[in-house]
């Protein structure tokens, strides 16, 4: 059944949190499928034998949809990364994504930047879009990433197991990659 | 033959649902549909399962009769009727509401349709009830996708309200991901 | 240098002048224990709502407490404040040397006398000026040739000896800083119930006795009944009389404070059936020798003559009948003097924490405390072998800091302290059982030898092993009345350090307790390997090797 493959990698996608590896190998199958496929279908139209014409071609649309959709889903979650966690790739994740995905990011990335200078200089699209309610937050160091150096604040160590009351605006993009954690 | 969100992968899945039909027409050629028989042609009378889209496809075209599966017949209804809060739905199928409504557009035959938009509602309420006296997450198990993704959103929106209440409506939170990924401390 | 109560305010004053426009002018080191943990929530919420930066520090021992002060290489950093640690070792050098200014709020006393004298350290006392001079000079006297400020081994004693007649507590840490947001006006009422949780702690460890823990709590109970958030929310019913032996379980306005002048002494009751807490509190057990079957015959008795049937009183508290509530204290007062349980009633104060759950002070002291000591407590899913022990200690303490005003991780506290609880009555009866307490001429010792049992696992932090040997020096207590309370000592091995860990308890007939003293004596005299850098000043860490001579040394000096 021509279907199996694609039906297989759609199914990968539920398989994990956030993306499973991009599975290339499935995919080059799938297209010399469809264009096996496609080859007997101009047959098939040749012998005038409309039913088979009329399911070999749903078969190759059912195929070209499954791929499409995963391409489309993986990439609508690199977008959604950009926006939550900020400009670079967690490590643990760019093992999950093709070379071309990563470029897509960049680009991405590029044009959200580009877009962001154009509306204002000085505000970041992607932060927290509800108003604060307090100048400073009392956060808790997760990891321990030593010194840090923040635009109003100056240099900050940042000790693990420690708690610091800091800044809102400075921090919240540390809290979103789970570095810190706010408290209260 | 209308499509339903051509990017949305779960109803991708949703189509893939097996349905027994029955082939009208003989077709040469399409022995691939039927790859257990081995023949090269698919004959007239051959019953056997093929996903929802093929068997749309198929019946549009009348080369095949679509039969009503027996989740949606009489025998399956009644039990579902009796009490429609415990049964594991996920048993029967993932998408068990979607396939329903994709039969019931095609068939236009309303029978089963009615009793099952009441289990519907029936555990919806279920459903709504757990999710507001925060209960045992086991019950994910007996659900479809459709409605495991209203639980998921239930809580959510339950534990920002909380939040909302006690005025904590302004912590940061970390992206969806590091908490998928983030180290669980349980206290034993 | 030492600051009264009188000039917090403006130590306060100073520290937030000191803060403006720089981040993190300020650092302060907690100890663990629950006291501390409050003190420190009250300060930080202060802080916090004056927009002074800090960073907290919890800290379980000196050594830990150097290598931080060490460590702070931050150039805005100012000032320090240290919260139930740092009073009796000499960093004097180590803050001069970096600049900073560093406030000590210990509760354990006395405090080292170079601290004192030291213009960059400041201890805040709440006694009299007078009184501290007459204290200094003595020192000096006394301590001149047991200064050991230049050895700073890292693995030997930390702490010099300031006074060779022991160490006593004063006022609860959480007590002064409350004190200093009352002069602020900025007292709220978490911040009192802080108080009251940070003074029943000090009680409840035996670090005040009963006739100060009176004194305060006069004090407190005026403060709960003036705040004006507690009359807003809870305008009826506040105080109950002296003589009401009502039990006040009906549900309460949400966050507020009552108090009850006659609370029952019995553990966590309101969250246990009443059978079991009876069973397990360490008052009722010691007094009526429930190891022994005679003993559980008379506790059964006691339920019999209260008219409660024992089904009954082996649910859940929360799910006896009103009645027999109702009627439960007044009957317990009249019974109890037959079988000499005649100090039943405390006067605490309870707290509504949420919809369905009151706490009083003493069941959140334990649930807390609990939640520190428990060691293994906190399980990460997938490697519990690379967590460090310091980690999971640091993670403990995060999670009792949380705690403290979060109903739900108290309850998880409360089943900790219970099963706490029970081992700490297996382990203390087997041991009077199997006679393994052998008396020394002025104390008693014991030691457990294997860490095997799961009970064991309990005890290796240093409060619980406290409060293992209050319970056995009590039930020796009750079973011998005539004889003069003796201090006890109980040792248990570590199988994971190899290492012998010691701890001395007084009596309540002795002031002071000298016990750090002696260890570090006898265990210099056989010159075995030890360790001495705990914040309470009444415990010692042995290697297994020395550990005999050690302990036979410290017998011997007795004589």
């Amino acid at each position: 059944m021509y279907t199996e493959k694609s039906k297989k990698l759609v199914r990968e996608l539920k398989t994990s949190k956030w993306l499973p590896p991009y599975n290339n190998i499935l995919i080059n199958e799938i297209s010399t499928e469809i264009t096996e496929l496609h080859g007997k279908l101009l047959q098939s139209l040749a012998s005038q034998n409309e039913a088979l014409t009329v399911l070999q071609a749903g078969c190759l649309n059912r195929s070209k949809r499954s791929v499409l959709a995963y391409l489309n889903f993986r990439a609508s979650k690199l977008e959604t990364l950009r926006v939550e966690n900020g400009p670079s790739i967690p490590p643990h994740y760019s093992h999950q994504l093709s070379g071309d995905e990563i470029d897509y990011f960049r680009k991405y990335s590029a044009l959200l930047q580009e877009y962001s200078q154009k509306v204002s200089s000085h505000l970041d699209l992607t932060t927290d879009l509800m108003p604060p309610k307090d100048l400073f937050i009392e956060v808790r160091v997760k990891e321990d990433i030593g010194d840090i150096v923040l635009p109003v604040s100056g240099q900050v160590t940042f000790k693990k197991n420690t708690s610091q009351l800091v800044r809102r605006e400075e921090v919240a993009a540390l809290i979103r990659q789970g570095v810190l954690q706010q408290t209260n | 033959m209308i499509k339903r969100g051509y990017w949305d992968i779960d109803d991708i899945l949703a189509d893939e649902e097996p349905i027994m039909v029955q082939v009208t027409k003989t077709i040469k050629g399409a022995g691939f549909l039927n790859p257990e028989s081995g023949e090269l042609d698919l004959n007239e009378h051959t019953r056997f399962t093929i996903p929802l889209w093929l068997a749309e496809n198929m019946a549009t075209r009348e080369l095949a009769k679509i039969e009503l599966p027996k989740i949606f017949g009489e025998s399956y209804l009644n039990i579902l009727e009796a009490d429609p809060r415990i049964i594991s739905l996920k048993d029967r199928s993932n998408y068990f509401f979607e396939v329903a409504t994709k039969l019931n557009d095609f068939l236009q035959d309303g029978k089963f349709i009615t009793p099952l938009q009441k289990v519907f509602v029936a555990r919806f309420v279920h459903l709504y009830n757990e999710i507001t006296h925060n209960s045992d997450p086991k019950i994910i198990k007996k659900l479809t996708e459709l409605e495991r993704d209203i639980y998921e959103k239930g809580m959510k929106t339950t534990r920002e309200f909380f939040d909302w209440r006690e005025r904590k409506f302004d912590i940061i939170r970390s992206a969806q991901h590091v908490v998928n990924n983030a180290k669980r401390f349980k206290l034993k | 240098m030492k600051i009264q109560l009188n000039d917090l305010v403006e130590v306060y004053t100073q520290i937030r002048q000191d803060s403006l426009d720089k981040s993190c002018s300020l650092v302060i080191f907690v100890g663990g224990d629950v006291d501390g943990i409050c003190a420190c929530k009250i300060l930080t919420s202060l802080l916090h709502n004056d927009g002074v930066q800090y960073c907290i520090i919890p800290v379980a021992n000196y050594t830990e407490l150097e290598t931080q002060l060490n460590d702070l290489t931050d150039p805005n950093t100012h000032n320090i404040i240290m919260l139930n640690c740092g009073g009796a070792a000499d960093f004097t050098q180590l803050i001069r040397d970096k600049g900073l200014v560093c406030y000590v709020f210990d509760s354990q006393r006395p405090c080292l006398p170079t601290n004192i004298r030291s213009e960059y350290v400041r201890v805040v006392d709440e006694t009299y000026i007078e009184e501290d001079l007459a204290e200094e000079s003595d020192q000096d006297i006394e301590s001149g040739g047991k200064r050991r400020r230049e050895r700073r081994d890292p693995d030997k004693k930390f702490t010099t000896e300031p006074d060779a007649s022991g160490v006593y507590f004063g006022a609860s840490t959480a007590g002064i800083i409350y004190e200093l947001s009352r002069k602020l006006n900025r007292g709220t009422l978490d911040m009192l119930w802080l108080w009251i949780v940070g003074l029943t702690d000090q009680l409840l460890h035996n670090k005040i006795d009963r006739g100060e823990y009176e004194a305060k709590m006069n004090f407190c109970v005026n403060e709960v009944v003036s705040n004006p958030q507690n009359i807003y929310r809870n305008p009826t019913n506040i105080q109950d009389t002296e003589d009401d032996f009502e039990i006040q379980s009906g549900q309460k306005p949400l966050n507020s404070i009552s108090i009850e002048y006659k609370d029952l002494r019995i553990m966590l009751y309101r969250h246990w059936s009443l059978y079991e807490s009876l069973y397990y509190s360490n008052y009722i057990a010691s007094k009526l020798g429930i190891w022994k079957e005679p003993g559980k015959h008379r506790l059964n008795e006691i339920l019999a003559q209260l008219g409660i049937p024992l089904q009954e009183c082996k649910q859940q508290y929360r799910f006896m009948k009103a009645d027999y509530k109702n009627t439960l204290k007044e009957k317990l007062s009249l019974i109890g003097s037959n079988y000499e349980i005649d100090d039943l009633f405390l006067t605490t104060c309870v707290r509504q924490y949420s919809r369905k759950r009151q706490y009083c002070a003493a069941d959140v002291v334990y649930s807390i405390s609990a939640l520190i000591e428990c060691p293994g407590i906190l399980e990460e899913s997938e490697h519990p072998e690379t967590i460090s022990l310091q980690d999971k200690w640091l993670g403990n303490f995060w999670v009792a800091h949380d705690a403290l005003l979060n109903d739900s991780l108290l309850e998880q506290g409360v089943n900790l302290a219970i099963e706490q609880q029970k081992a700490i009555i297996q382990q203390g009866t087997a041991l009077i059982d199997k006679k393994a307490v052998s008396p020394a001429s002025e104390f008693r010792y014991a030691i457990i030898n294997s860490d095997a049992l799961t009970q064991t696992k309990f005890f290796h932090h240093p409060l619980a092993l406290k409060k293992l040997i209050c319970f056995i020096m009590e039930a020796y207590q009750s079973s011998r009345k005539n004889i003069k309370p003796k201090p006890m000592v109980l040792c248990i091995f570590n199988s994971q350090r190899n290492t012998y860990f010691v701890c001395g308890v007084i009596s309540q007939m002795q002031d002071k307790n000298d016990f750090g003293w002696r260890f570090h004596e006898a265990a210099e005299t056989v010159q075995a390997d030890f360790r001495r850098d705990f914040f309470e000043d009444t415990y010692i860490e042995v290697r297994k090797e020395h550990f005999q001579a050690f302990i036979e040394q410290l017998i011997a000096e007795e004589i």
